[in-house]
């Protein structure tokens, strides 16, 4: 059972003296439960429109949501429980200290008191529970989200932009948090994000966002080999006479520092028997796999 | 970062928004120091009352009762076309008023001074539930909490109903302190001297109709901080109401002043109610008169509960179809 299922859904923000602006335009997205699913799309592509649409905050022009198989916003009161979300910046009262932030909404939601312990000591803030909120740095509001959206152990997280505001080492932490919970068996993770590079390291799915639509979504792996070139890198002892041999062969190379690109090669065995054939033996040869960053600039330009 | 505890339901306790809320309130600094504010009046009108006035001895009072009684027999002599059954009315004085040494007067003072202080704490209540429902918008928790209550209704009536509840216990409170201090007065400066017999029932309907204002106020204040989504401008919007349009109104719609929020809270509080013009009307057989309305306690309660509860009623009705971004 999907976890998460959007169909054909819409989103327009009509503003006073301003011309509409399409948020969302036919959004169709599928999100099956477990592991970590990315969610990518440049600004302004609809990312956090559409978890707003989820989350209720902001309803949909048109077209159906469905959180664990309901339909959202209507059955939100049951499912929220289930659902730990994080959007944007977190938002807190300023002159309560982080603790008693988090005990008000466990107490609204009926989470036992030792939990919220459990969850600052999860995301390195019990030392600093106390403090008020409003002398946390960003990264430590941040943090005091991402424990707020765990309080209720659910089956769902919702993250908007998680590492906002977090040092290195707290990004590192948190990546490893995600990919902890995405794999626990029980937990989905949908992280939206503008960084590439962690949502390719953290994420099994995901679904590329642009103009307000999905543009492709899937296994991170197989969204990567959509866009492979069949470029490989190549490392002779002799470069030049090596290089020779390839352009008379009429493949394309270029240079990449102290070795070669082959461009376009479909074969890689053909061009190892190739250049052995001249006395040429390879001491390296590696296919130049498409990074989320290519495969993100290449997909959202096209859109 | 890890995950410190096994993945399983946490969500083991009954969700209780209403004891979170309230728990919200009492933390709220400014909350505290308004009430504390209310509190430090009350305590100042009391020791003011009490260095003001001072207790007058068994002549004194008895001498006060002969000049009052004396007083009487001459307005009723000098004016002896007043009817009998109006003489009271026309020529009575209470005997605390030829009272030299000032002592404090029950019967006086406490109904005024109860008003007054119920007028103050409907003012800061008024502030705490604008205060309050700003906050929740200029910290932007309120769609922080809906992760966690999606029901916004059930969000927004429990917040309401938790500062309305704050006023009666506020308002409640101030009354019998004020009630409590005043008879320590009356024993210690004062007199119980000219205390109607239905003294202590009207007291009781006074300090109710004041509770009612303050419970009112703050329901208003915090309604309105919802509609608009700012404290100040909430503020803002009630002073010019209050200051331009009602006097507008009162100048060139007198036919509405029954409907002017400040009339009615006269009209609610004053025992008896008010009376207020309407402007000049014919009325047949008596040519071009004033207008007047009386303006019952019961009437006014029911216009300012209707105004309120319109606010209100836009409020909800707005957090529920806005889009929260």
């Amino acid at each position: 059972m999907p976890v998460i299922e959007i169909r054909a859904a819409h989103k327009t923000y009509h503003r006073r003296g301003k011309p509409d602006e399409k948020a969302v335009d036919g959004l169709d997205l599928v999100v099956e439960g477990g592991g970590v699913h990315g969610f990518l799309g440049p600004n302004g592509s609809g990312k956090t429109t559409t978890i707003r649409m989820l989350l209720g905050l902001v309803r949909a022009g048109s077209g159906e949501l469905r959180l664990f198989d309901r339909v959202v916003p209507d059955a939100l009161p049951e499912v929220i429980g289930d659902i730990g979300a994080l959007v944007e910046t977190p938002l807190f009262f300023p002159t309560f200290s982080g603790r008693r932030n988090l005990e008000l909404l466990a107490m609204t939601a009926g989470v036992p008191k030792p939990r919220i312990d459990e969850v600052l000591d999860t995301v390195g803030l019990l030392d600093r529970a106390g403090d008020n909120v409003k002398g946390y740095s960003l990264g430590m509001k941040q943090r005091l989200g991402i424990a707020a959206a765990l309080l209720k152990k659910p089956q769902l997280l919702i993250l908007d932009e998680p590492s906002n505001g977090l040092d290195p080492a707290g990004m590192v932490e948190m990546r490893g948090l995600l990919r902890q919970l995405g794999s626990d068996g029980r937990t989905t993770v949908f992280l939206s994000s503008h960084l590439l590079g962690e949502v390719e390291q953290v994420c099994d799915h995901v679904t590329i966002l642009a103009r307000g639509r999905c543009v492709v979504s899937g296994r991170v792996a197989d969204v990567l080999a959509t866009r492979q070139t069949g470029d490989v890198r190549v490392r002779l002892d002799d470069p030049a006479a090596g290089k020779a041999v390839l352009d008379a062969a009429g493949f394309t190379v270029t240079s990449m520092g102290d070795c070669w690109r082959v461009h376009g090669v479909p074969d890689a065995a053909a061009l190892t028997r190739l250049l052995a054939d001249h006395g040429h033996y390879l001491s390296e040869l590696a296919p130049i796999a498409a990074d989320l960053e290519t495969v993100f600039l290449d997909l959202t330009r096209e859109a | 970062m890890s995950v410190g505890v096994q993945s399983g339901d946490a969500v083991t306790e009954r969700p209780r928004l209403l004891r979170a809320e309230i728990l919200r309130l009492r933390s709220r600094r400014f909350v505290a120091l308004l009430l504390a504010i209310g509190f430090a009046i009350v305590l100042v009108v009391s020791i003011a009352q009490f260095f003001i006035h001072a207790r007058p001895s068994s002549a004194d009072l008895a001498q006060a009762q002969v000049q009052a009684d004396q007083s009487y027999q001459q307005c009723v002599t000098s004016n002896p076309d007043i009817p009998v059954d109006q003489r009271d009315q026309a020529c009575r004085q209470p005997p605390q008023d030829f009272l030299s040494s000032s002592p404090f007067v029950a019967a006086d003072e406490m109904p005024g001074i109860a008003t007054a202080l119920g007028a103050g704490i409907a003012a800061l209540l008024f502030l705490v539930g604008t205060t309050s429902g700003g906050a929740d918008w200029s910290a932007k928790t309120m769609p922080a909490l809906l992760f966690w209550e999606s029901r916004r209704t059930r969000v927004l009536l429990t917040k309401l109903g938790v500062v309305a509840g704050l006023a009666v216990v506020a308002g409640v409170l101030t009354q019998v302190l004020w009630t409590a201090i005043a008879a320590v007065l009356t024993s210690t400066r004062g007199t119980w001297l000219g205390k109607p017999p239905d003294f202590w029932s009207q007291l009781v309907w006074l300090d109710l109709r004041l509770v009612l204002v303050a419970v009112l106020a703050a329901a208003a204040g915090y309604a309105l901080a919802s509609i608009i989504r700012n404290t100040g401008a909430a503020l803002g919007v009630t002073f010019v109401y209050l200051v331009v349009v009602e006097n507008v109104v009162r100048f060139f719609f007198r036919s509405l002043t029954p409907y002017l929020v400040a009339e009615n809270l006269g009209g609610l509080v004053n025992p008896g109610g008010v009376i207020v013009t309407t402007g000049q009307q014919f009325v047949p057989g008596q040519g071009i008169r004033m207008g007047e309305v009386h303006l019952s306690n019961l009437r006014s309660g029911l216009t300012l509960g209707l105004a309120v509860l319109v606010l209100v009623t836009l409020a909800t009705y707005l957090f529920r179809r806005r889009d929260l971004t």
